[in-house]
């Protein structure tokens, strides 16, 4: 599972396989059709989408001789779980540090006038 | 090259001084209120090496469990920025990246005087 994480969040860590995935929401493409807004090689595209493809991102079916993409949404849906845990773990933590802050204030104003820590 | 994936971002506010509220990260006595532990937690160690390089180690025992998070110091810019590696081996053996950015917050109050949130009144900007 965090293995397949690493690989997932490694998928998405490039803005050019981003966009790919973006643009594979509206339908299906082929490997030309994912490479052309990005002026890129097909060689250059499909390795882009092997990357995907290796995360589970990506679904490649071979259409005679075209490449079809299609994404599979399911990894991201997991990726997307687990950072939901660590932002509640962070949330929970700075609502720590301002309790912090504030028991530090309210301390302080307790405190007489003039007399020092 | 792989850029950083930023994954998480939460953005806080805070009223206090922006080098109280770094330093509440650092400070042993301090960080060990809130970093890493909870009002259950039994026992609780704060070990931090506070220098580029440096390592910490906080340990909190809840329910009779050690649980033991640590990292180095990557980034030591007070009062603006920290950087820290992060992990907790025993869940696993990957660490993240922590990336605490202090911005101080400027409000432009009715009558056009300048004022930083956390500073008394009187010290605004006339």
């Amino acid at each position: 599972m965090v293995e397949q994480l690493d690989t997932v969040f490694h998928a998405l860590a490039d803005p050019t396989r981003r966009a790919m995935l973006r643009s594979l929401t509206a339908g299906e493409r082929n490997i030309g059709q994912l490479a052309q807004p990005f002026a890129m090689s097909f060689a250059a595209a499909s390795k882009h989408v092997k990357v995907l493809e290796g995360a589970g991102l990506v679904r490649r079916h071979v259409r005679g001789r075209e490449h079809v993409c299609r994404i599979h949404a399911k990894p991201l849906a997991e990726a997307d779980a687990w950072l939901r845990v660590f932002e509640t773990f962070w949330n929970d933590r700075l609502d720590g540090l301002d309790s912090l802050l504030r028991e530090e204030d309210e301390a302080a104003a307790r405190k007489p006038k003039g007399e020092t820590s | 090259m792989t850029e950083i994936l930023e994954t998480l971002r939460i953005t806080r506010r805070f009223d206090a001084a922006p080098e109280r509220v770094f330093d509440a990260w650092l400070d042993p006595a301090r960080a060990g209120r809130w970093l890493f532990t909870s009002p259950t937690s039994e026992r609780h160690s704060t070990d931090l090496d506070v220098r580029v390089g440096g390592k910490w180690t906080i340990v909190d025992r809840r329910d009779g469990v050690d649980y033991t998070a640590r990292g180095d110091y990557l980034e030591v810019d007070r009062p603006r920025r920290l950087v820290f590696s992060f992990g907790m081996p025993q869940f696993s053996p990957l660490s993240c990246r922590v990336i605490v950015e202090i911005v101080e917050i400027v409000e432009i109050v009715a009558d056009g005087r300048i004022c930083s949130t956390h500073w008394p009144r009187h010290f605004c900007d006339k």
